[in-house]
């Protein structure tokens, strides 16, 4: 059966981010054709939802990029999660058209919807090579982000990005020239379709180099904290929400599609997966912990909270992969509250150090109290997602038959509390806000900022308020699919 | 009927809800306190019958998926303690009329109360560890925030060691819930229970234990107790004393005795090391105690030596123990209430904090210095006062179980309670007090809001009232939950 989907929802974002473009500076409607365009692409593909949900697997390819041609694939998997970055794009470019970014707002506007299209791209791309075309266009246009203060930090950062980047582009690219000597194809195979040769460590290496980049795994982490730092906020937000998670998509289609968990178990590159994503949870929180430029906390912490999915996967079993996948959604919209409340926190008072944030919530009471609502959900309270996420990746590590990996997830999630529940309650508490006391003010922001912080912050906990988490049993089918 | 559970849990919710949105007046906040506190507690209390009759109430109904549904469902030992915790609560929010007449924030506080006490009936009234999780979750965060009420430094930072600890706890219970559901596939509630023995199961119970006996105020992990009992404005030292501590009991007598097989606890010499722990815990709380000049401490200290006689009570793993133990939280939730109201009103007419400064007190609140004697003389355990029956249990349980040296245990403990609480009554009624106090005219009480007086004095009542009533129905009941269980 022929499906048009993927390749128009693609195409529309492309075309809308042309027609951004061509708007110039000055047009008023750009922030709605932005919105448009990704509603319309989340349509488009959310009428494919019916039929992949059956379990049907849907490919296509175009002979445009000879010799190999650029392949669109639809399963489950991918068209969960291109539509949930499409949420998430769209909740942005919400906030994003509120937001005081000064100058280039073009720019700005045309390289967001251009990343959109780029990360549709990666989630519906059908080999290694299409996913590459599109990785590597949504990552290198990520710098015009980082860039966009132009101070001399800024461009500091962005060379930082850069040189990873293209770094992770060689690795990639020496991955796939093996993969193609050694199995003469590219398309995602159930189970894997990489013979176990010399050479296989090599291809491994490489996709890992290159999606661990992205997805800020030790020691390929250092442009985050710096990007984060400098980037506007609504770029922070989307590198988390939406880019970061791509590295991840890579690195489950490498595991499970590319060269299979038997291989992987074989040659132990999941325990060496394991004690990296181990490693950078301990060093992100720990990061975190000594942080004190708001922004930049929330950048390590993304990176330790990065590497649960990673911990999910590498334990290769069911229930730590669901785990993992919901975890690309329960991020998603935690650490995504967080960077929109810091944001506005940032272009409301220009605060950004931890210190000066204390009596916060009596200025901006409903911004603070979606990020108190995330901080309690990045610890793992119930019924929030995080909670959903610990939940699987626990009975994951029993079944792996290693309980003592649940005490390290333990202990990320009292660093966690350790450095987020200060935040929240010196915002609210203390002697310190109580000259505060008396002149309680709403936030005064402008409404698409607050309405996209109130959707993130209600998608950490409203999934669990009905008696069946849609999310979580799409999320379970999907891992189901992993290991029929 | 069925529906019982579910709205004790749901009522103060709604009227929290409510008082956030739409209360504006300060009478209004507290009439709706009240109004939804009681509601709660009688939708707890008709469920007493059913305790009577040794029915379960409850729906199938489930609600949330997280991603396990929680049932909103009561058995004997969740209306036993459910009925304890709405009454203890309600009478905090009389008490709080008049407390909390001149205090700050008046709705967070009255919000955060009813929020309290919706979490803890929903820690007792659903039916598996899943929905105890959630609650005690919940639970942990609202109690902090009361806790930090005042928000000066010392509040704050004792606030913070409470807030840390209580997480810790729940990491543990979150530990102990994994591998429970890993080894057995379920978390609800089996009387005798269904997990067999196994080192996982091992692991997971000393999870529970370290979980529950931190709620629990449990030597070593007690410490955050004195803190945040002498931090919280009295209304919550009472209920976190009354209330908060017994449902770490709780958890653990769902562990134990529903979740957990005989089999596997013995194994591990689960019941050794808890009767140990519980010993420690009785000494180390009252030897603590007898040395704190500050009111609030010296009662926290005790409320760690009486959770001493509760865990020890159930690492017996005897029906009569059993028995004692869940009385003695009921006995211990009505003493260990009034002595908090007392210690807040004695704050909050004379602002004094310490024992030393107590001198001839009686004489200027001679209602409240009564019901304070009336509850140290249970608590030292002297017939026909609540607490002698909860350690004559104890101590026939301890005959009937060949350790005769816990019966000395049990003595000598009373001992140091009399020895920490009769000087201050003696004191008070008998010592000198100031030249100042002296020239007063008129008695503090009748400056004393009427509601805190009148609250304090039907907890102290209510320790021995109940000797004079045939049969000795919570004592009746206890019995038949016990007897249930074994």
């Amino acid at each position: 059966m022929i499906i048009w989907q993927p390749q128009a929802a693609f195409g529309l974002l492309l075309v809308a981010t042309l027609l951004v473009w061509l708007g110039g500076e000055k047009a008023r409607g750009s922030s709605s054709l932005i919105l448009s365009a990704l509603a319309g692409a989340f349509v488009i593909l959310a009428t494919l939802f019916p039929l992949v949900g059956t379990g049907q697997i849907f490919r296509q390819t175009f002979s445009i990029l000879p010799p190999f041609g650029l392949s669109f694939h639809a399963d489950l998997f991918s068209v969960s999660l291109a539509l949930l970055f499409l949420f998430s794009g769209f909740v942005l470019a919400l906030y994003t058209s509120a937001y005081p970014l000064k100058h280039d707002e073009r720019r700005f506007k045309t390289a967001f919807l251009f990343i959109m299209a780029c990360a549709s791209g990666v989630v519906l791309a059908g080999d290694l090579l299409s996913l590459f075309l599109f990785f590597e266009a949504m990552s290198l246009v990520f710098f015009l982000l980082i860039i966009h203060n132009r101070t001399r930090e800024a461009i500091a950062a962005t060379y930082k990005f850069i040189y990873l980047t293209i770094g992770g582009s060689m690795c990639y690219f020496m991955a796939l020239a093996t993969v193609f000597v050694q199995a003469d194809s590219f398309a995602w195979v159930q189970g894997g379709f990489m013979p176990a040769t010399s050479l296989s460590a090599l291809a491994f290496g490489g996709f890992v180099i290159a999606f661990g980049m992205k997805a800020g795994m030790v020691p390929l982490h250092f442009w985050l904290a710096a990007a984060y730092g400098q980037a506007p906020p609504p770029a922070a937000v989307l590198s988390s929400v939406i880019m970061m998670k791509t590295g991840a998509y890579g690195m489950i289609r490498i595991f499970h599609h590319v060269f299979g968990p038997e291989m992987l178990s074989l040659h132990g590159w999941d325990k060496l997966i394991l004690s990296f994503a181990l490693f950078t949870i301990f060093y992100g929180s720990f990061c975190a912990f000594a942080e004190r430029d708001l922004l930049r906390r929330l950048a390590y912490s993304s990176m330790a909270q990065l590497s649960y999915i990673l911990f999910g996967l590498a334990l290769l079993n069911q229930a730590a992969l669901v785990g993992a996948i919901f975890h690309i959604l329960a991020h998603g919209m935690m650490k995504g509250t967080m960077l929109l409340c810091a944001g506005a926190i940032v272009s409301k008072t220009g605060k950004r150090k931890i210190a000066d944030l204390e009596g916060i919530g009596r200025q901006m009471p409903l911004t603070m109290a979606c990020f108190s609502l995330a901080a309690l959900t990045a610890v793992g309270l119930p019924p929030m997602n995080i909670f959903i996420v610990k939940w699987y990746l626990s009975l994951g590590a029993l079944s792996a038959g290693q309980p003592l990996l649940i005490l390290f997830l333990l202990a990320s999630s009292l660093l966690n509390a350790a450095y987020y529940l200060p935040i929240v309650f010196r915002a609210y508490f203390g002697a310190e806000s109580s000259d505060l006391h008396d002149r309680l003010v709403w936030d005064r922001l402008p409404w698409p900022m607050t309405v996209a912080m109130l959707l993130f912050a209600s998608a950490c906990l409203v999934f669990s308020l009905g008696s069946v988490n849609l999310p979580l049993e799409w999320t379970k089918r999907i891992a189901a699919g992993f290991f029929y | 009927m069925d529906y019982l559970p579910l709205y004790s849990v749901v009522i103060p919710l709604l009227a929290a809800g409510i008082m956030l949105l739409c209360c504006r007046s300060e009478s209004a906040v507290s009439l709706l306190a009240l109004i939804g506190s009681a509601l709660s507690f009688a939708a707890s209390a008709g469920m007493l019958p059913a305790l009577a009759n040794g029915q379960t109430l409850g729906t199938v109904q489930g609600y949330l998926s997280f991603p396990l549904h929680i049932y909103f469902r009561a058995d004997g030992v969740s209306i036993f303690f459910g009925v304890i915790f709405s009454f203890c609560f309600l009478l905090a929010i009389i008490y709080s009329l008049g407390y909390m007449r001149q205090g700050r924030a008046k709705l967070r506080y009255y919000a955060l109360l009813l929020v309290a006490q919706s979490a803890i009936l929903g820690v007792v009234m659903t039916s598996s560890l899943v929905g105890l999780f959630l609650f005690f979750e919940v639970l942990a965060v609202v109690s902090y925030l009361l806790v930090i009420h005042e928000e000066d430094t010392v509040t704050m930072s004792a606030g913070a060691k409470y807030l840390f600890m209580t997480i810790v706890a729940g990491f543990a219970i979150f530990f102990g819930l994994v591998v429970t559901y890993f080894l057995a596939g379920r978390l609800d509630y089996l009387s005798g229970g269904y997990v067999a023995a196994s080192p996982l199961a091992g692991a997971a119970l000393f999870a529970f234990l370290i979980g529950c006996g931190l709620k629990a105020g449990m030597f070593p992990l007690h410490i955050w107790l004195p803190d945040a009992h002498s931090a919280a404005p009295a209304p919550v030292s009472a209920l976190l004393s009354g209330c908060m501590i017994k449902t770490g009991v709780y958890g653990l007598i769902r562990v134990l005795y529903y979740v957990y097989t005989p089999q596997a606890i013995q194994a591990v010499w689960y019941d050794q090391v808890l009767l140990w722990l519980a010993v420690a815990t009785i000494f180390l709380g009252s030897a603590l105690a007898l040395q704190q000049d500050h009111l609030k401490r010296r009662l926290a200290y005790s409320s760690v030596a009486q959770i001493g006689y509760v865990l020890l009570g159930m690492a017996l793993m005897a029906e009569q123990a059993l028995q004692g133990a869940i009385f003695h939280v009921f006995s211990h939730a009505l003493m260990k209430g009034t002595l908090f109201f007392c210690a807040g009103i004695i704050v909050a007419q004379t602002g004094k904090k310490y024992v030393s400064q107590l001198q001839g007190i009686g004489r200027q609140l001679p209602v409240t210095m009564l019901s304070f004697a009336l509850a140290a003389v249970t608590i030292v355990g002297i017939p026909p006062f609540n607490a002698f029956f909860s350690k004559w249990h104890l101590a026939s349980a301890s005959l009937a179980a060949g350790k005769e040296s816990l019966v000395a245990l049990l003595i000598v403990s009373s001992l140091l309670n009399a020895l920490y609480y009769f000087p201050i009554v003696v004191n008070a009624f008998f010592g000198e007090e100031t030249e100042e106090e002296k020239t007063r005219t008129g008695r503090l009480e009748a400056a004393t809001p009427r509601s805190m007086v009148c609250s304090t004095a039907v907890l102290a009542l209510l320790c021995v009232l109940f000797a004079f009533v045939q049969p000795h129905w919570p004592m009746e009941l206890a019995r038949r939950i016990a007897a249930g269980i074994f």
